[in-house]
């Protein structure tokens, strides 16, 4: 893979069959975690939002009920990730004709609960693209503004840091995140 | 958000401790239809880390008095049926307990944040990130390069090198004190604990046990003889037989000399591998391996569900599993595995008898390391069964830089055999953490409790030869009777399949629109096993999430690992 200057953890959460596989499927030069099925029944590992940068918490847009329980997914955001965390809401499903939701509700929550929004269509891949350089872009950002400081909860982006493990062995360990996550390789400096 | 059920399945596992997670995962990863459940509302079981809100929980869960409510839910039986009610899994804690260290003087800045992230309110960052892991009966670390644990977990889990190990020396007649143990060559050279002669020997001792099979004739006379006699027929001081055996072997002197410098090899060749000691320690608690487990296990389409009771296993006139009993509803299962604290109590008679194997857990937060050091440490330290200590007792010492506490704190984890934590622990704390001396930390919170050693109770002959029962933590600090006891398992129930074969490597899966923007969000296969579906037959909006989760968890490891 080509170089990197950064690299960010980015997780997906909402709803099952809200589309969330679907998005990353469209976008897979970035590594993205991806909830494996786990919340079909609340029952996603808290080591899922370890060190994540950013998480984008999606509904679908012609369902209702996928919306009604976005608040559920906030506190268990609120519970497990780190609190400097980039939040973006996502409505996935633009091309249903089927439309329980008007754009302008998605963007009320998202103002609401301080997060980014967003509309896609995983399907006519409306959007995608746009929506993960614009958290890379972000993310960038943050980092540049020292947001994501030492301190901090969330993946360390450093990579030199060398009393992190990372497998399988070797101790001048090219990054320290590569052996576990998916994240966004950001090449944009 | 529920979504339907089935209700057959190759394997059913109950509970999510370290070693019933395995067993899901590998089951899962050979293709068999895997339900994994757990009553709580966390993972782990008996191996969970929890924050400090968590752990109070937890301790009113298990200081109520619980009087066995026998599970009598309803589920028609067909004839020759009978029910087994599993137990109540807090059966194998006894002795909890938890005090705050709270003193009368104006709080130090540390206490306030030790309280504050208690209480999860606040505006500073250390109070709204309450993450103060404090690990519950646990494990604590990764030893002796267990390549094949390593190789299982790399994908899911981070890790940290344990960076000294500690001993407790007592010179003469006085109370002793904590020494850094040279385990490598350049620690032999630096330290400042042994003198100049005894680096000599030293040296020369731990270049012969790296290599002490290929001189079997140095060894011939000693075969059957202690450890410590050979050590002396080396000319070793009391001083350095007391680093060798206590904190490298980690052995007592008296074990045969060939196990003693089998452990000897061991440690010295597991060094440098990760960093300067052999151990490593998993971050945020080792409550992060039972859920690596789970989403490998949720990757190859297992299914889970937490907070989700089991009522009674369905037991056929044949003394044969057939599945059990959740919330009224039926499941079917080939295989059962279950953690043997929730197992029917005919099948592990735990409690029954009083001197069952037991584990005495001390888990402390405090307000500075035990030998403070520029650098935060991640300390390993083993306490000997002597000079008034009754047991040996593991010390681990984590701090920040692991994400299980604060910054500028520490959490301790003591662990030995015993039935009586705070009394068997009473001479390490005090050694520790004294009483008050400036020099030395002060207790913010401490926890004890005792725990039934499973690992040492027969959990094989009391049950139905399709049900597995999985033990909780042992004493010893590695994993391997963990995943010796997944594997065995795993291979009584699938004979002919492999136990966690690798993962297919990037180059191996193939995607058969690479590099084009594919035309449905949905139209992906790869070459391997996850990819054998007929796709041609599934509706892509009525794929399981798994499936979509699997191929894509596929996908975005092989552009990552793909660039090594």
């Amino acid at each position: 893979m080509e170089d990197y200057k950064f690299l960010f953890k980015v997780v997906l959460i909402g709803n099952a069959g809200v589309g969330k596989t679907c998005l990353v499927r469209r976008f897979t030069q970035l590594q993205i975690w991806d909830t494996a099925g786990q919340e079909r029944f609340r029952s996603i590992t808290q080591s899922y939002y370890r060190s994540a940068h950013a998480l984008i918490l999606v509904y679908d847009i012609s369902s209702q009920p996928t919306f009604d329980c976005l608040p559920d997914w906030l506190r268990e955001i609120e519970q497990y990730a780190s609190c400097k965390v980039l939040r973006v809401l996502v409505g996935n499903k633009t091309d249903r004709e089927d439309r329980e939701l008007p754009t302008h509700v998605g963007e009320e929550f998202a103002h609401r609960h301080n997060m980014y929004f967003i509309e896609t269509s995983a399907k006519e891949a409306d959007n995608v693209e746009k929506l993960f350089i614009e958290i890379a872009k972000e993310l960038t950002q943050l980092v540049r503004s020292g947001h994501f400081d030492k301190d901090s909860k969330v993946g360390d982006l450093s990579p030199q840091d060398v009393s992190n493990v990372t497998l399988p062995p070797t101790r001048e360990t090219r990054s320290e995140f590569a052996c576990c996550s998916r994240w966004i390789s950001s090449s944009t400096t | 958000m529920e979504a339907e059920l089935p209700t057959e399945y190759d394997v059913i596992v109950v509970g999510t401790g370290l070693v019933e997670c395995i067993v899901a995962a590998a089951s899962a990863r050979v293709g068999k239809k895997v339900l994994h459940i757990d009553k709580n509302d966390y993972y782990g079981g008996q191996w969970a880390s929890f924050t400090l809100r968590n752990i109070e929980q937890w301790v009113e869960e298990h200081t109520a008095s619980h009087q066995e409510t026998k599970n009598t839910e309803e589920c028609a039986l067909e004839e020759g049926e009978k029910l087994a009610p599993t137990s109540d899994p807090r059966r194998v804690y006894s002795k909890v307990k938890l005090s705050w260290h709270a003193h009368d003087e104006a709080p130090t800045a540390s206490e306030e944040s030790a309280t504050k992230d208690d209480s999860g309110e606040g505006s500073s960052e250390e109070t709204t990130t309450p993450k103060a892991e404090t690990k519950d009966e646990a494990k604590e670390i990764k030893t002796w390069s267990q390549e094949e644990m390593m190789q299982l977990s790399r994908k899911y889990a981070e890790f940290k090198c344990i960076t000294r190990v500690l001993t407790w020396l007592v010179n003469g007649g006085d109370e002793g004190s904590l020494l850094v143990v040279p385990c490598s060559r350049s620690d032999v050279f630096t330290t400042s604990s042994v003198s100049l002669v005894e680096k000599r020997l030293l040296m020369k001792f731990l270049e012969f046990c790296h290599s002490y099979d290929q001189q079997p004739e140095q060894l011939e006379e000693y075969a059957d003889k202690p450890f410590v006699d050979f050590l002396k027929s080396r000319k070793l001081t009391d001083n350095i037989t007391h680093f060798v055996t206590d904190s490298i072997a980690m052995v007592v002197g008296d074990v045969p000399c060939k196990e003693g410098l089998e452990r000897m090899k061991l440690f010295l060749t597991s060094l440098g591998r990760y960093g300067t000691t052999p151990f490593l320690f998993s971050m945020y608690g080792c409550g992060e391996l039972p859920q690596a487990f789970c989403r490998l296990c949720a990757v190859f389409e297992g299914t889970y569900i937490l907070r989700r009771p089991v009522s009674s296993l369905i037991i056929n006139s044949g003394n044969t599993c057939l599945g059990l009993v959740s919330e009224g509803q039926r499941f079917k299962c080939s295989h059962l595995v279950i953690d043997a604290a929730y197992a029917p109590q005919e099948y592990a008679a735990i409690g029954s008898s009083p001197k069952q194997p037991s584990l005495s857990r001390g888990i402390f937060i405090i307000d500075r390391s035990i030998l403070p050091n520029e650098k935060e440490q991640l300390t390993l330290l083993r306490l000997p069964a002597k000079d008034g200590n009754p047991q040996i007792v593991t010390i681990l010492e984590v701090g920040g830089g692991s994400g299980v506490c604060p910054k500028d704190l520490y959490c301790v984890h003591m662990t030995c055999q015993g039935y009586d934590a705070e009394e068997d622990l009473k001479i390490a704390v005090q050694r520790l953490f004294g009483c008050g001396a400036t020099s030395q930390p002060t207790v913010l919170m401490s926890l004890y409790f005792n725990l039934v050693d499973l690992s040492a109770c027969d959990l094989v002959s009391g049950a139905p030869t399709n049900v597995y029962l999985c033990s909780g933590p042992d004493t010893e600090l590695d994993y391997d009777f963990a995943i010796d006891q997944a594997k065995n398992v795993f291979t009584r129930m699938f004979p002919e399949e492999e136990f966690l074969p690798r993962a297919p490597d990037p180059d191996e899966i193939v995607f058969d629109n690479a590099g084009a923007e594919p035309k449905d969000g949905d139209n992906f296969d790869s070459n391997t096993k996850m990819g054998e579906k007929d796709e041609a037959t599934v509706n892509p909006e009525n794929r399981t999430d798994e499936e979509k989760a699997l191929a894509a968890d596929e996908v975005l490891s092989s552009t990552k690992e793909g660039s090594s």
